[in-house]
């Protein structure tokens, strides 16, 4: 265009009818970030590069590890249920109440993150990392619990339990007659 | 015990999302859900060599929680970070070393 109209020994016409949009804009950031986000995960990765990689090796076996050992429990706790003693039909209702608790703690946490994630804005990072360590603790210390304390089974009631009410009460006349001590000697 | 697995169970698959690749997502998974599979079968196997020693069986599989616990700091800090760059963990005990051996 421009060299006919030197040719004629005219101006040339104007082409850009848009005019170009402002940088600073906040839409235009966040598309530029999501742009380089997605720049430095360019890199493509092959089969064997689960193996390879020793990144990728690294989370494929530690994620196994961790999701094997998740379902040993899931599974393994579902059959043990027998070994709790007491009522079974009792502990087989109890199990689910569990799960229920679980997965309602599990809502609770997970759809506020996937609202705040699907708001641009607010979008943060999930702490999923961060709830599964937590949550392990959480397992290991109730799994230590029952070896601890073996009566408290689902189904066996600790504080009905004949000897648990004998050495309650026995701690209670130790304690009346300590303060009785206590105040005698003042 | 039974409350926090499920809680976790939703948070597996969220994880396993973030943690891999577009391009060896499924395979990654696909490894770690065989062997799932297998611990699965396993379980009962469990059960029973904790009767014949004498423990709780509850309590061995709480115990074992303390392997996956343990797995579980070897993860990324940051999963959606590129598996080009550094990890926070692994750049902080490189720096670790690095004084060590200054000293």
């Amino acid at each position: 265009m421009k060299d006919i109209a030197n040719v004629n020994g005219k101006s040339s016409a104007v082409t850009d009818f848009i005019p170009p949009s402002p940088k600073t804009s906040p839409s235009d950031e966040q598309i530029s970030a999501i742009s380089t986000t997605d720049s430095q995960t360019k890199k493509s990765y092959n089969y064997f590069q689960i193996i390879f990689h020793p990144k990728l090796r690294l989370r494929v076996i530690t994620f196994t590890v961790i999701k094997t050992y998740l379902f040993v429990a899931f599974f393994g706790s579902l059959f043990a249920l027998s070994s709790l003693g007491g009522n079974i039909y009792v502990n087989a209702l109890i199990c689910p109440l569990a799960e229920a608790l679980g997965y309602f703690l599990y809502c609770k946490t997970f759809i506020p993150l996937i609202i705040n994630f699907l708001n641009i804005d607010k979008a943060k990072h999930l702490p999923v990392l961060l709830l599964l360590k937590r949550s392990l603790q959480v397992i290991v210390l109730t799994g230590v619990s029952f070896l601890l304390i073996p009566t408290l089974s689902c189904s066996s009631f600790f504080m009905c339990h004949p000897l648990f009410l004998q050495g309650f009460l026995a701690l209670v006349t130790k304690l009346k007659r300590k303060s009785q001590l206590m105040k005698s000697s003042r | 015990m039974r409350a926090a697995l499920c809680f976790i169970y939703g948070f597996i698959y969220g994880l396993g999302n973030e943690l891999f690749p577009i391009e060896v997502r499924c395979q990654s998974i696909g490894i770690s859900d065989i062997a799932a599979s297998m611990g699965g079968m396993f379980a009962p196997v469990v059960i029973l060599v904790a009767e014949t020693y004498g423990l709780n069986a509850l309590f061995l599989f709480g115990s074992l929680g303390f392997i996956a616990l343990f797995a579980s700091h070897f993860l990324p800090k940051d999963p959606m970070n590129s598996l080009e760059e550094p990890d926070e963990g692994v750049e902080m005990n490189y720096i670790k070393m690095a004084d060590h051996e200054t000293v």
